[in-house]
Order: C-alpha cells, then sequence, then structure tokens
C-alpha cells in the first residue's frame, strides 16, 4: 500500500517539477518582455492593490529594455556632490571581487572538470604543509585580495566618512573635503529637524529667524524642500519606532531612534522632486511610508522660506499640539 | 549488559577534573555571559542616567541586602565545608554542614523576597522607574537561579547513591562538588551585583 | 618530541581521569524496547539526531512555505494566495493582507534560522557525528541531550502557538528591534509567544553546546588527538563554544524586552514616549541583539564549513589541505566573529571612530575566511572528484559561498554600507551565506549520512535533480536580489510599486517568485527520496563511500553502543591515496582511521 502511494507520489512530484520548469521558463520571458502596461499612477495603483477590491493584477513599470542591462537596472539618479564616491567605492569593490569571483569558480569548475574520477586518475598524495610551494600559492592569492579589495575599502572608508581612529582628520594627509561625518556649520547651512512618525515623515526649519523652537518655525509633512547645491544639516528623531530615513538619491541613510538625535548631512546638485523612503521596518504600513525630496534653486528657496515662514507666524495656534514639536538645535550641534 | 561511556579503561594518573565538572565550566562560562551582560546593561543604562537613584528615590540601603550576602557567604563555606568532609569519608559531617547550607540558602532566597517586598511597600515599583526596574530585574534574575540551583542541592541531598562513597572510589562525591559550584558561582555573581548596586 | 612520546602523553592525559569515571556506577543499559523509550524520550545520540532531523525538516517546510508566500504577496500585489489563501486570509479574499506580510518575513526568518536551520546543522550533525567520529558510545551527558531535544520542541510548540494567535504571530522582523517589538506597537501577545518560544530554542542549544564541548574534550577515543579529529568536530566544536558563550547574551535582551512588554518597565523605551522620567535606551537592544546576532550567523555556517572540508577531501580522495590552516582560521573566525557586530549598526550615529573600526574588524574575517576557502580549492586540485551527491551538494556550496562571503565586503565598509543598509542587497546576501550555503551543507550531510543512520543509500538520481532544482533557483534568485539592492530596493517591504523608482524592478520581483517556487516544490524530491529510502533503498554496506573515519568501522545503522570495543586511532581523518598504500599490497585508496599499518600511520 505504502509503495502505491510513493508511486504516485512519485508521478505527482515529476508532473510538479515539469510544471516548475514550464513556469521558469514563462517566467523568464515575462520578466524579460517589455509592454506597455506601464505607467500606471499612483492614484489608480491604489485602487488596483486594495484587496477588496477584489483581485486585480498590480504590475509594476515594465523595465524599459531599450537602455542595456546596467542602465536598466542602475542605482537611483545621484544628485548629491558626495554619492560619487560611494558610487566608486561599490563599483570597484563589485569589480575585483567580480573578478576573484570568476576566478575562484573557474577554478572550481575547472577542477570538478580535469580531476574528474575516471579510469587510471590517481589522486596527487599532500596534505599542503606549509612549507611546500603549492601552499605558498592560496596564501598569495590571500594577501592579493586583502590588499587590493580589503585595504582600499578599508582607506575609502575612512576618508570617506572621516574616522580615522582619533587622529584629527584634517591632517591626515589624504583627506577629502566632506567626509559624511564632518558636520558644516554657519549662516549658509540649511538646517532641518526631522521627526518620523507612524507612517509620515515631520520637518522643521528654523524659519525667518533662524532660531528652532521659535513661532514662526516651518512645518512641513512628507516633504523635504531644500535648495540646490547648499549643505543641508538634518538632525532627526523619532516620535515612536525605529524608522529609518533614506534618501537612495542621496546615497543617505540614517534611523531615527526615539529618544536620541542622530545627524547627517547632505547637498545636492539638481533640482526635482526624489522619492525618500523609510528604511526600518516601523510596522504595517512601512512600505508606503514615503516622502518627496523637493530640490529648487537657491533663490526660491529664500522665497519659500520667507513666504512660510510668514504665513506660520500668522497661523500661529498656541493650543495646537500638532506643529509643537522640536528640540533645541545647538543641544546636538 | 554493562558498557561505560568512558574511553580507555587502566591505571591511574594525575588528578584530573571529572567530565561533569568540565561540563560544570562550560555551563558557568555560559551564565556568567547572561550576568556580564545583564550588568553591563545596568551600567549603561544608569551611566546614561542624570541622577541615580532619580530624584525622589532615596537611595537604597545597604543593611539587608549585606545581610542576605553574608547568609550567602556563610552557607557558601558550609557547602565547601561539606565537600572536603566528603572528600574524606567523613559523610555524617558533611551531610551536616549540606543540611545548614540549605537551611542558610532559604534564609538568603526569604530575605531578598523580603527586601524586595519591603521596597514594594515603600513605594518602589517596577516599571515606574528604571531605576527600580533593572534593580529587581537583577536581583530577580539571580534569584530564581538560586531557587533552581537550590532545588538541585537538596536533590543532591536526598539522593543517597551519593553519599555512599568509599575512599576507594572518591569519585562518588561528583555531583555533590558541581551543585555546590554552581552555588559558589551564584553567590560570587551575587557579590558583583551586590557592589555594583549597593557600594559603587 | 617524538611522534610516539606525543602519542604516550595523550594516552596519559586519556586515563588519567578515568578512574574516576569508571568507578562511576551510572552505567547504559540496554538498548531500550520500548517505543515510548525508544523514539520519543530517547537517551541515545542517533536518535536524538534523527528527531532533530524531522524537527528541522517539519519547520524548513514551514519556512519555505511563507517564503514563498513573501513572493507572491510582493510580485504578485492584489492576487489572492493559490489553493491555500482562501482559508487563510478569508477576509481578503485570499490576498496576504499588508499587516500579515509583517509577520511572514518575521516568521520565516525565525523559523529558517532557528528552527530548521540550527536543530539540522547543530542538532543532526552535532549528535549523529560527533560520538560516532570521535570514537565514543554515546554523548556524555545523555540526559541532557534528550532534555536539550525536548526544550527546543518546546521552544517550536510555542512558535507554532503563536501563528494561531487571534492577532497572530509577531511581526517585528526577526531582529525584533524595539521600539516596533514593544505592546504599544505591537499590540497582541505574538511577540511574547515568540519571545518565550525562542528563549526554550536558546536553551536547548546551550545545553546542547556544554554537552558538545564536554564530549569532544572529554571522549576522544585513544590517539584522537586534536590533530586528528575531522575537520566537522572542529567546527562543531567552536560552534558550540559561540553558542554557550552568546546566547546568554540574547536571553538577557530577550529578559529585559520581555519584562518590558509584559511588565511595563521602560529599558529600551525613551524617556520622551513613556513619560516616566528616567529614560530607556532602545540602542541598548541593538547591541545586545548583534553581540549575539553576528557570531549567530557563524554558529550556522562553521558546522557547514567544517563538513564541507571534509567531505571535499573525502570524495577528492585525497587528504584535507591545509588541515591546520583551516583549523586556525576557522579558530581565528571565531573569535573575531565576536567583535565585529558593529556592522549591522551602521547607520545609528555610531562615532565615526567606531564605524571605521569596524569596517576594520569586519573586513580582517575576510582573511581566515579566504585562507579555508582556498584551502578548499586547493583540496580538490588534483583530486580524483567522485560526483556523489553529498559532493555536489558540498560543491555548490563552495560556489554559493564565494558569492555570499564576497558580497559581505560591500556591505562591511562603512561607505558603500550607507547605501545598500537595509536594501535586497543584504537579503541577497545573507541567502546565499544562509539560505544557500547552510542549506547545502545540511543537505550534503543528510545525503551523507542517511547511510549510517538508516542504514539504506539514498537514490543518487533524484539527489541530482534535487541539486539542481534547488540549486539553479537560489542563485538565480539570490543574485537578482543584489541588482534590486543596488536599485534602491528596500527589504521588509509589501509593495515595492509604492515608489516609482522601484516599479520597473516589477518583473525581476517576479522572476524571483518563479524560483522560489520551483525551489519550494524542489524540496518534495528529498522528503520523497528520503521516506523512499528509508524504506526500500538499497542496502548500505558499512562503508559505502569508502572513507576512514571512525563512523563507517561500525554497521548500518550504526548499533546502539556505537562501537563494541572503543577504537584506538592511529592515522588522521583524511588518509586518501598515499602512495605507500600500495607498496604495503593495500588494494584501496584509504585506511580507517583506527588502522595501524606499519611505515604509513605516523
Ligand atoms: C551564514 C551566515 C553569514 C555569513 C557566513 C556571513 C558572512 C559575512 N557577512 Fe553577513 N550577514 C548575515 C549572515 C552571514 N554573513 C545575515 C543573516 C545578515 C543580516 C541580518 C539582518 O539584518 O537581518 C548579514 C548582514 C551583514 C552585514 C550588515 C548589512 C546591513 O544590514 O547593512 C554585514 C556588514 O558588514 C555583513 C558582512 C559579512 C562579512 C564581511 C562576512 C564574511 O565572513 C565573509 C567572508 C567570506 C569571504 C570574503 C569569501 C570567501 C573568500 C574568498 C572567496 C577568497 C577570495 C578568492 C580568491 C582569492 C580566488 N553581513
Ligand atoms: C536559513 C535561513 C533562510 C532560508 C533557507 C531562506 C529561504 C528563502 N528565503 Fe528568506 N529570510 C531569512 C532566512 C532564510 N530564508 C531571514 C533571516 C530573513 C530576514 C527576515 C527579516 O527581515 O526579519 C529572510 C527574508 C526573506 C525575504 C525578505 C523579506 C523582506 O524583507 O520583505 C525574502 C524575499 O524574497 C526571502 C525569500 C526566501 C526564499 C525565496 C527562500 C527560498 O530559498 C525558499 C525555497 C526553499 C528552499 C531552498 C529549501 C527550504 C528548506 C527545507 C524545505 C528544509 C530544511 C532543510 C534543511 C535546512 C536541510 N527571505
Ligand atoms: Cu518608517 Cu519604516
Ligand atoms: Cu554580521
Amino acid at each position: 500500500m505504502f509503495l502505491n502511494m510513493f508511486r504516485k507520489f512519485q508521478k505527482l512530484i515529476f508532473k510538479t517539477v515539469i510544471l516548475a520548469a514550464g513556469l521558469a521558463s514563462a517566467g523568464f520571458g515575462i520578466s524579460q518582455m517589455s509592454s506597455n502596461a506601464s505607467a500606471q499612477t499612483r492614484e489608480t495603483y491604489h485602487q488596483v492593490s486594495d484587496p477588496k477590491n477584489g483581485g486585480l493584477h498590480a504590475h509594476g513599470k515594465e523595465a524599459d529594455m531599450s537602455k542595456s542591462f546596467f542602465d536598466r537596472y542602475a542605482a537611483p539618479k545621484d544628485i548629491s556632490s558626495t554619492g560619487h564616491r560611494m558610487m566608486w567605492l561599490f563599483r570597484y569593490t563589485s569589480w575585483v571581487t567580480l573578478f576573484f569571483f570568476v576566478l575562484m569558480a573557474g577554478a572550481l569548475v575547472g577542477f570538478i572538470w580535469v580531476y574528474r574520477d575516471r579510469p587510471g586518475r590517481v589522486a596527487y598524495y599532500t596534505h599542503g604543509h606549509s612549507t611546500t610551494m603549492e601552499a605558498v600559492v592560496p596564501k598569495i592569492l590571500d594577501i592579493a585580495v586583502f590588499v587590493s579589495l580589503d585595504l582600499v575599502l578599508i582607506g575609502a572608508s575612512f576618508l570617506h566618512t572621516g574616522g580615522s581612529f582619533g587622529i584629527p582628520y584634517t591632517q591626515l594627509k589624504y583627506s577629502i573635503d566632506h567626509p559624511i561625518w564632518d558636520f558644516p556649520k554657519g549662516p549658509d547651512v540649511v538646517n532641518v529637524q526631522i521627526m518620523p512618525q507612524q507612517w509620515v515623515w515631520n520637518f522643521r526649519y528654523a524659519g525667518n529667524d533662524g532660531v528652532f523652537g521659535t513661532e514662526d518655525d516651518i512645518t512641513t509633512v512628507n516633504q523635504l524642500v531644500v535648495p540646490k547645491g547648499r549643505k543641508v544639516m538634518a538632525q532627526i528623531k523619532s516620535k515612536d519606532v525605529i524608522h529609518g530615513f533614506w534618501m537612495t538619491n542621496v546615497r543617505i541613510q540614517m534611523d531615527a531612534i526615539p529618544g536620541m538625535v542622530t545627524r547627517f548631512w547632505f547637498d545636492t546638485t539638481q533640482t526635482g522632486e526624489y522619492e525618500i523612503t523609510c528604511a526600518h521596518h516601523c510596522g504595517t504600513n512601512h512600505y508606503k511610508m514615503k516622502a518627496f525630496l523637493k530640490v529648487i534653486e537657491d533663490q526660491d528657496f529664500i522665497a519659500w522660506t520667507k513666504e512660510n515662514s510668514d504665513w506660520a507666524q500668522a497661523a500661529y495656534d498656541a493650543n495646537d499640539p500638532s506643529t509643537k514639536w522640536g528640540w533645541n538645535w545647538s543641544l546636538y550641534q | 549488559m554493562q558498557i561505560t561511556l568512558s574511553t580507555a579503561s587502566t591505571t591511574v594518573g594525575r588528578p584530573k577534573l571529572t567530565h561533569s565538572q568540565v561540563g560544570m565550566f562550560v555551563t558557568m562560562a555560559s551564565f556568567a555571559m547572561l550576568f556580564g551582560t545583564l550588568l553591563m546593561s545596568y551600567l549603561l543604562i544608569r551611566s546614561r542616567q542624570v541622577n541615580w537613584p532619580p530624584i525622589g528615590v532615596e537611595p537604597l540601603s545597604p543593611m539587608m541586602p549585606a545581610l542576605s550576602t553574608l547568609v550567602l557567604l556563610i552557607s557558601s563555606g558550609l557547602f565547601h565545608a561539606s565537600c572536603t568532609r566528603l572528600k574524606t569519608q567523613k559523610i555524617a559531617e558533611a551531610k551536616m554542614f549540606w543540611r545548614i547550607g540549605t537551611y542558610l540558602g532559604a534564609v538568603f532566597m526569604v530575605l531578598q523576597f523580603f527586601i524586595c517586598w519591603q521596597w514594594r511597600i515603600e513605594g518602589l515599583v517596577a516599571g515606574e522607574s528604571l531605576f527600580a526596574s533593572i534593580i529587581y530585574t537583577l536581583i530577580g534574575v539571580h534569584f530564581f537561579h538560586a531557587l533552581a540551583s537550590w532545588l538541585s542541592l537538596i536533590w543532591v541531598y536526598f539522593k543517597s547513591k551519593f553519599w555512599s562513597g568509599t575512599s576507594e572510589a572518591p569519585s562518588v562525591s561528583e555531583a555533590p562538588l558541581i551543585t555546590t559550584w554552581f552555588w559558589h558561582f551564584l553567590d560570587a555573581v551575587w557579590i558583583v551585583t551586590f557592589v555594583l548596586i549597593f557600594v559603587g | 618530541m617524538s611522534k610516539d612520546q606525543h602519542h604516550q602523553g595523550f594516552m596519559d592525559e586519556q586515563t588519567a581521569h578515568s578512574h574516576l569515571f569508571e568507578a562511576h556506577d551510572e552505567h547504559l543499559h540496554e538498548a531500550p524496547k520500548s517505543f515510548f523509550w525508544k523514539y520519543i524520550i530517547s537517551f541515545d545520540a542517533k536518535m536524538i539526531a534523527k528527531q532533530f532531523m524531522w524537527f528541522g525538516l517539519f519547520w524548513g517546510f514551514i519556512g519555505a512555505l511563507m517564503s514563498v508566500m513573501i513572493r507572491w504577496a510582493i510580485s504578485q500585489p492584489g492576487v489572492p494566495f493559490p489553493l491555500i489563501g482562501k482559508f487563510l486570509f478569508p477576509y481578503t479574499n485570499g490576498v496576504i493582507p499588508a499587516d500579515w506580510y509583517t509577520s511572514l518575513f518575521t516568521m520565516h526568518g525565525t523559523i529558517m534560522i532557528f528552527l530548521a536551520l540550527t536543530p539540522i546543522i547543530i542538532g543532526f550533525i552535532g549528535n549523529f557525528s560527533i560520538p560516532l567520529m570521535i570514537g565514543a558510545r554515546d554523548m556524555i551527558f545523555p540526559w541532557l541531550n534528550m532534555a536539550s531535544f525536548w526544550t527546543g520542541f518546546a521552544g517550536g510548540v510555542v512558535i507554532l502557538a503563536s501563528l494561531f494567535l487571534p492577532m497572530g504571530p509577531s511581526g517585528a522582523g526577526w531582529t525584533s528591534y524595539p521600539t516596533i517589538a514593544h505592546k504599544q506597537w505591537l499590540v497582541g501577545p505574538g511577540h511574547s509567544f515568540w519571545l518565550v518560544g525562542l528563549f526554550l530554542v536558546g536553551f536547548s542549544s546551550i545545553m546542547g553546546a556544554i554537552n558538545y564541548i564536554t564530549t569532544i574534550i572529554r571522549l576522544r577515543a585513544p590517539g584522537m588527538t586534536w590533530g586528528r579529529l575531522p575537520l566537522t568536530i572542529w567546527s562543531l566544536f567552536l560552534t558550540s563554544i559561540l553558542n554557550a558563550l552568546f546566547i546568554p547574551v540574547l536571553a538577557a535582551g530577550f529578559i529585559l524586552l520581555f519584562l518590558d512588554r509584559e511588565y511595563g518597565t521602560n529599558f529600551f523605551l525613551a524617556a520622551a514616549i513613556t513619560e516616566k522620567g528616567t529614560s530607556g535606551d532602545p540602542i541598548l537592544y541593538q547591541h545586545l541583539f548583534w553581540i549575539f546576532g553576528h557570531p549567530e550567523v557563524y554558529i550556522v555556517i562553521l558546522p557547514g564549513w567544517g563538513l564541507v572540508a571534509d567531505l571535499l577531501s573525502f570524495f577528492s580522495r585525497k587528504p584535507a589541505f591545509g588541515y591546520r590552516g583551516t583549523v586556525i582560521s576557522m579558530t581565528a573566525i571565531t573569535v573575531l566573529s565576536t567583535v565585529v557586530y558593529g556592522h549591522h549598526m551602521f547607520t545609528t550615529g555610531l562615532s565615526p571612530l567606531l564605524t571605521s573600526a569596524f569596517t576594520t574588524l569586519t573586513l580582517l574575517i575576510s582573511i581566515p575566511s579566504g585562507i579555508f576557502f582556498l584551502n578548499w580549492l586547493a583540496t580538490i586540485w588534483r583530486g580524483r572528484i567522485q560526483l556523489k551527491t553529498p559532493m555536489i551538494f558540498s560543491l555548490g556550496m563552495v560556489f554559493t559561498f564565494g558569492l555570499g562571503g564576497l558580497t559581505g565586503l560591500h556591505l562591511g565598509a562603512v561607505s558603500t554600507n550607507m547605501m545598500l543598509h537595509n536594501s535586497y542587497f543584504v537579503v541577497g546576501h545573507f541567502h546565499l551565506t544562509m539560505a544557500a550555503s547552510s542549506l547545502l551543507a545540511s543537505y550534503a550531510a543528510l545525503y551523507f549520512w542517511v547511510p549510517k543512520a538508516f542504514g539504506r543509500m539514498m537514490d543518487e538520481k533524484l539527489g541530482v535533480a534535487h541539486f539542481w532544482l534547488t540549486f539553479t533557483p537560489i542563485v538565480y534568485m539570490f543574485c537578482t536580489m543584489f541588482i534590486e539592492g543596488y536599485a534602491g530596493m528596500q527589504r521588509r517591504i509589501y509593495h515595492p510599486n509604492e515608489y516609482n523608482y522601484l516599479q520597473h524592478l516589477q518583473g525581476l520581483n517576479q522572476y524571483i517568485a518563479i524560483f522560489a517556487a520551483i525551489g519550494f516544490f524542489a524540496q518534495f524530491i528529498f522528503l520523497y527520496n528520503l521516506c523512499k529510502s528509508i524504506k526500500s533503498g538499497k542496502k548500505a554496506g558499512n562503508n559505502p563511500w569508502n572513507i576512514g573515519t571512525l563512523e563507517w568501522t561500525v554497521s548500518s545503522p550504526a548499533p546502539f553502543y556505537n562501537f563494541k570495543k572503543i577504537p584506538t586511532v592511529f592515522n588522521g581523518p583524511h588518509e586518501f591515496s598515499n602512495p605507500k598504500f600500495a607498496e604495503k599490497g593495500l588494494n584501496r585508496d584509504f585506511i580507517m582511521q583506527d588502522e595501524y599499518i606499519e611505515g604509513v600511520s605516523p
């Protein structure tokens, strides 16, 4: 009886396998097909994805197949003045690891083929003791990896972040202008306080008087407006759970933690509207906790600040708690 | 069929740790990490506060805890004495020390409980301030380990096979030895905890 | 010291303590006859190994099913999950809801790591191989061993129960970061169940670790010096050390978090939230978690490394290349793994000093990793490679570990980590190391030892089919995840389409989903193969693979007491293809570890 069951089971298995293989090729087809069922607006997308709306199929946009593979799945456009260092390091790491990986995989596959068991093949007897020549080769390779990869990564990371084991960063021979932990200060710098909560982003600007916590503070929701080319210094703290402030286009990610202020700075080189995402799992709607980064020209920004600060001053309502958040900027400078 | 786990079968050699003792060392290392982590957390939490104890909370008096520390120390000593008696096969004496040690262990736990109860009555409520929470947690986690260790000591006491060894086969003292080791270990943990909470 | 003296010294050490144990009147009893004592409350390491195996497989299937549901939710937004969707989510007509999605990835990660992989790669491999490979009759503390399994089982039951809670299981991610893990934001008892369940599972691992460490130190057969231990045993030893030392750290974190949730303490809650005056610290939990968490990822791969190092040698009919180097580098990684944990917290505002220190330490790990990795390659170099199923899985593991390990470097550098943290790049990295490497190594172990455990061979053809239908999907899936991560897709999101800049990735997402389904269904081949082989596979002789380690000296399935007479060991574990064998008139290319051959054995 068991045997029979097993036989049936066996058939079933093989059917599933065939089915799965079919599905695979189909899927490959789908994923590679370019289609014009693209460009859904946000609104329709929401309708479609609403479970109660009956299981409609919501496609994303299809990838633009006219582009090369690398361009098609490139990282989001870099609009910062610092991101290129990260991109360089990423590419460098990728190419070097790829090189070693190919070397290694080549050796693996090559050995499997060349030394496969066949009549007459005798294995070479060695324990690879450290004195022998053959034992030196792996070590050399390993050192090559270390020098070409790890040392570069470490060095570049130091330069990039300004981490320098206690040596004043500016005294390092190869220090670069703006490591990410070298926080800018001064009248030219735009200061922003960011306080996410489930599941919106609150932003706060000091307003006309340049002081946080006054009546003319500008507060925005889900929209970060910054002037192109100027440095932006942000202090960030969460209201409830941990969120992750991630501007993919600026290559900056910083956690927002309740009860603790974290800081970062960035600047932008191109105007436009970009998406800001939440990187840390923060509950059911984490997936749509999204804000927009609006980069505008400097003079527009000055006008924007003036207008909104005046408006905030006028509309100030001492009894409205919703805008009364924030902290003393200078405490965390 | 009687087969032992052991490997080689002959001769004498240098006295060494028994298997169970090795196991107990590993166990203690493991639990040391547990208490170590809790104590580190305590220190970290404490270092982040401006006022410790927080404003409105009286500093805790170390008197009663000092007493319970003393009781614990004495019981540890008694267990040690019991084990040395056991090695020289003075079974009756060993059992007596063991018994008193167990009583004192019970006294220690009652004292701990009483101390916490007293604090509670005086208004130090876990959950109301970090100060209270972390101190109750440290004492509580230690308390439950002490309880488990104490139960194992009682169990050993009533297992007569551990107490009927001969001088040719002193290894029968293995179970008493390692259970007291864990008690000594908890003793040490408590002393560190005591110092960190009430003295340091 | 000559080899002889060395040997003599070792014998002394072995016998020195034995008088203490000999006199112990605790003897093993005859093999239990009744079902209950034989299969349920078993004290026999081999039976406990099998219990762990079934336990792990059961959970593996649940975890894998969850991963398929994850992929479905991402790639088919708004479409009901086929077949079982309507039963599971009747209130949304079968569509996986967003809150359940959080529970799915949480439970998928938890189950896969703690309830599927750990029981197999440590519970099964450890219990099965340690006594047999070192020449012992059983684990040193059989009772503790039994307790370890049943504590783990109880933990599993708690986790299983949490799946059926009215408000659903935990949804805080397998990392369970506060403050999302607090009651205020994760209402319902699910997460407390999760904490209790994992606490039990962790306790089970600690008990196992104590047992493994003591057994390996104490019960090695005469002559089984540290230098003659199979590498599997070495790696299990190191894993157990990490287990014994770092699970308690997690336990402490869990205790504090549990108190936070159930008793309103605020260890991990900031003052602004609780309005209780003194302020707890959510980052403290992250420190505690990752002090444990990083060693944990090596805990689940170390046995795989050791096992693969052994299997590559066994099936290349060639001694393991650089045995000593492999051991030293595994030990170095064990030590280093305790001081690199900060690389999971680069974006929490650690000081530049700390981040650079952690970057450096993290990248240092690649040196020892490279050493044993290249030793693996050198082992198969000029060997006589027999592509039996365990070997195929081992070779697959080498491939995926290379990929997964090298991408760890992108993440290890704080600079690039700023851009890749919390993206699918991380997901790709840890699936290639864990879900591919550890998984393939576990399968290699199963294929390798099932003949010894059950006395029957597994089917080679089905094994190969299983390999390709598992290996291909996992490599495709997880490498595609690197592309997505690079393109900026965050992990743990329900609908990537929510973001405009992620919409063009939908094709890739569907592509992954299809391979996930194939990978999932392919596991049934294994299950079928396993059940069939146990019932009616070809009978395995004592030594079907022609290998010299001690477990192959006894009959298959291994007898209750493993060894009638405790063997005396003379040779290393990998004595293959020594040209001297022919001179000695041996017509085989291996010798057993307990075989003394004049002029060949050291
Ligand atoms: C088995 C599990 C496993 C293993 C082995 C590793 C190995 C490594 N991991 Fe991974 N890691 C995880 C499991 C694992 N990891 C998990 C689960 C997470 C995510 C947790 C979460 O957030 O949910 C994670 C996350 C993670 C992060 C955090 C990412 C983030 O959240 O931002 C980082 C960062 O440094 C990292 C780094 C590394 C490094 C440097 C190694 C190194 O050990 C790798 C060393 C190996 C090699 C370098 C390759 C082998 C060497 C060669 C191929 C030699 C060269 C070749 C030739 C000369 C030919 N890992
Ligand atoms: C060992 C661990 C393991 C394994 C095997 C897997 C297997 C898979 N995982 Fe998983 N995964 C994790 C550990 C693992 N994962 C962790 C830790 C997370 C993070 C969770 C979090 O964010 O909190 C995660 C998260 C995660 C995500 C991200 C979710 C998100 O961030 O939104 C995705 C998405 O695609 C995914 C997919 C898959 C797929 C398609 C497989 C496929 O490989 C599944 C196909 C099945 C198999 C290949 C075999 C399964 C095994 C058995 C049936 C038997 C078991 C037997 C042995 C172990 C020998 N996983
Ligand atoms: Cu906020 Cu995720
Ligand atoms: Cu890590």
